[in-house]
Formats: C-alpha cells, structure tokens, sequence
C-alpha cells in the first residue's frame, strides 16, 4: 500500500469512530422526530458509514403500525 | 480592522513558528503592517524566530495584568513594518484568559493590517483561545502520514469555529522524494482535507538550520512569500518544489540528496 492509500484508510477509520454517545443521541432524536409522524414499532435503527471520499452516509431505518394525522399549521 | 489569522497545526515540530515569522517578513516586506502574537504562553519562541529574543521588558501577560501600556510590550523589527508581542515564558498557559486574550487582539485590531498569531500545538486550551480571537486559520503539516492525520483532527475543529476561511500550508515538501512518488503530494494532502492550500514550502536547509528570515533568499523564503501573496490577492500561485529535480541536472541534484 502506497502513502496515500495508507494515509486515506487511516483518515476514514479516524472519521468512522464516532465519538461516545453519538449514535445513541442520534437514535434519540431520530425516533423523537419520527414518532410526531408514525406510531413506531420498537426502536430505529441508526447506522453511520463514511465512503472513500470521506463523507458521511447516514441510513435510520424504523417500522411503524400506523400514521398520525398532519396537523395544520394553525393547529 | 486588521485581518487575524491563526496559524496552527495539531502537532507540533511542523515548523509553524517559523511559517509564522517568514510569513510575517514576507508580508512587511510587501508594506503590510504586521502584528505578531505568540499564542505559544510558556512555551514561546516566536521572538527568537525573529532574532528579537531578549529584547522585551515586557510581555503579553505584563498587558494583561496591567502592569505596562500595550505599546510598551509591542517591538518593531528593525527595518519592517514587522512588529511582535512576544508570550510570557515565566507564566502558565492557563493564566492567560481566552476573553482576556480576545479582548486584546480586538484592541490591537485597529492598529495593523494583518496579526498573525502563533497558536501552540495541541488541541487544548492554548488552542481554543488562539482560534476563538481569530477570523482565518492557517494549518500547517508537514507530508507526512502523522503530520496530515493531526491536521485533519484540527480542520475538524476548526469548522466548529465561525472563521472566515481555513487554509492549509504543506511544509517541508522534498522536491526530490516528490518526483520519485516516494511523498504525499501537496495538492492529494489538500484534496483530502478538504480546503485550498495557500503554500507549498519545500524543504530547506537554510531554514531548518534557524536562520532569521528576511536576510537573504532561499527556496522555502520565496515558497513563503508566495503564500504571503496569496493571502493578499487570493492568486493561489504556488511554489514547485519538483522544478531543481527534473531534467539530467535534477537526477543528479535528486542522487547526490539521497546519498547525503
């Protein structure tokens, strides 16, 4: 492996570790959000990925059993 | 109101008080006015970068304690609209107050066109409190894997702070391992962390052997005031450390480096 290959694999796996708590903040917030809108079913599912280029691909995934009506802006 | 610009790094060795000092003659040298700061509490060395060690009855703490006017701990350098406010090397860096320290820079900003601030290495409170009185950063890093994965962390940092612009020197670049693939490019080093590089400084004995910058011409002097430019008109002309090795003279020039 070359300087540069080394030197990108070690800043992605830098990046990769996210630091303590984060995920689980995450999670929070994401099914606080989420639950305004869908009845959820257990918790979601957060995974967070860096790519070769060094960014961010974040997937939440969640199952529900219903929806809530939206509400007005008035409301 | 003055330009203040941070130069920092994350690790240390990487030859930032030195960038800081010839960027600094480089840019009095164009008639700017320039302030230095030695951000570097305790562990100064900015005035001895600049041949002025010994030279101050008073310091940036002195300022701060009240003990003397701030025109009193400022010297001029000799010949240039170059000045320095040297750091107490007799104080700890904890003394020294982030809101004290910005307070001052936000007074000496009406003076001068450009401060320059010499941030310390690491990435603790001496850090916080160099970038906190800062609008620009300058990181600078050395091609090598530890040098870049340290200015990486502090790019990180550094988005979290409301600067106007970041920027990137590459310093102690070897023309000669850069012809031969053998060192990170300048240009991959940037794309990597993502902001535009203002200087590629190339390695230079004259320089690494301590001499005062603003007494004579040297690769890395004219690499360093071509960044000096930069930070002036926003050309982004940078210097190419490959030219000495190219060509039968530059494979020459290339063995007789590697045997040394």
């Amino acid at each position: 492996m070359n300087e540069l290959a080394r030197l990108r694999r070690i800043l992605l796996s830098d990046k990769a570790r996210l630091p303590c708590g984060f995920e689980e903040a995450l999670r929070g917030d994401a099914e606080r959000m989420l639950s305004q809108y869908f009845r959820l079913l257990g918790k979601a599912q957060v995974i967070v990925d860096v790519d070769e280029r060094g960014i961010y691909r974040v997937s939440i995934a969640a199952a529900a059993d219903g929806i809530y009506p939206c509400k007005k802006p008035n409301e | 109101m003055s330009n203040t610009v941070v130069i920092t790094s994350g690790k240390g060795g990487v030859g930032k008080t030195t960038i800081t000092a010839c960027l600094g003659f480089a840019l009095a040298g164009r008639g700017v006015n320039t302030l230095l700061i030695d951000g570097d509490v305790g562990l100064n060395n900015l005035d001895v970068a600049l041949g002025m060690e010994n030279r101050a009855a008073y310091d940036m703490a002195d300022v701060m304690a009240g003990k003397c006017r701030v025109s009193q701990a400022i010297l001029q350098v000799p010949g240039y609209p170059l000045y320095i406010m040297p750091s107490a090397h007799a104080v700890y860096s904890e003394q020294i107050k982030t809101g004290d320290f910005r307070s001052l820079i936000a007074r000496l900003g009406g003076s001068f066109d450009y401060i320059l601030i010499d941030c310390p290495a690491g990435i603790e409170g001496g850090f916080h409190r160099a970038v906190s009185a800062s609008e620009y950063a300058i990181v600078v890093t050395t091609p090598h894997i530890s040098a870049v994965r340290d200015a990486d962390k502090v790019v990180t940092l550094l988005s979290g702070y409301n600067l106007k612009g970041i920027s990137l020197i590459v310093n102690r670049v070897r023309g000669d391992l850069l012809v031969r693939g053998e060192t990170l490019e300048p240009k991959e080093i940037s794309r990597l962390l993502r902001y535009p590089l203002l200087g590629i400084v190339p390695d230079d004995d004259e320089i690494s052997a301590g001499c005062v910058p603003g007494g004579g011409e040297s690769s890395a002097l004219c690499a360093i005031d071509m960044a000096a430019g930069n930070m002036l008109t926003g050309d982004g002309r940078l210097y190419d450390p490959t030219l000495r090795y190219r060509g039968i003279l530059g494979a020459i020039r290339s063995r007789l480096k590697r045997n040394a």
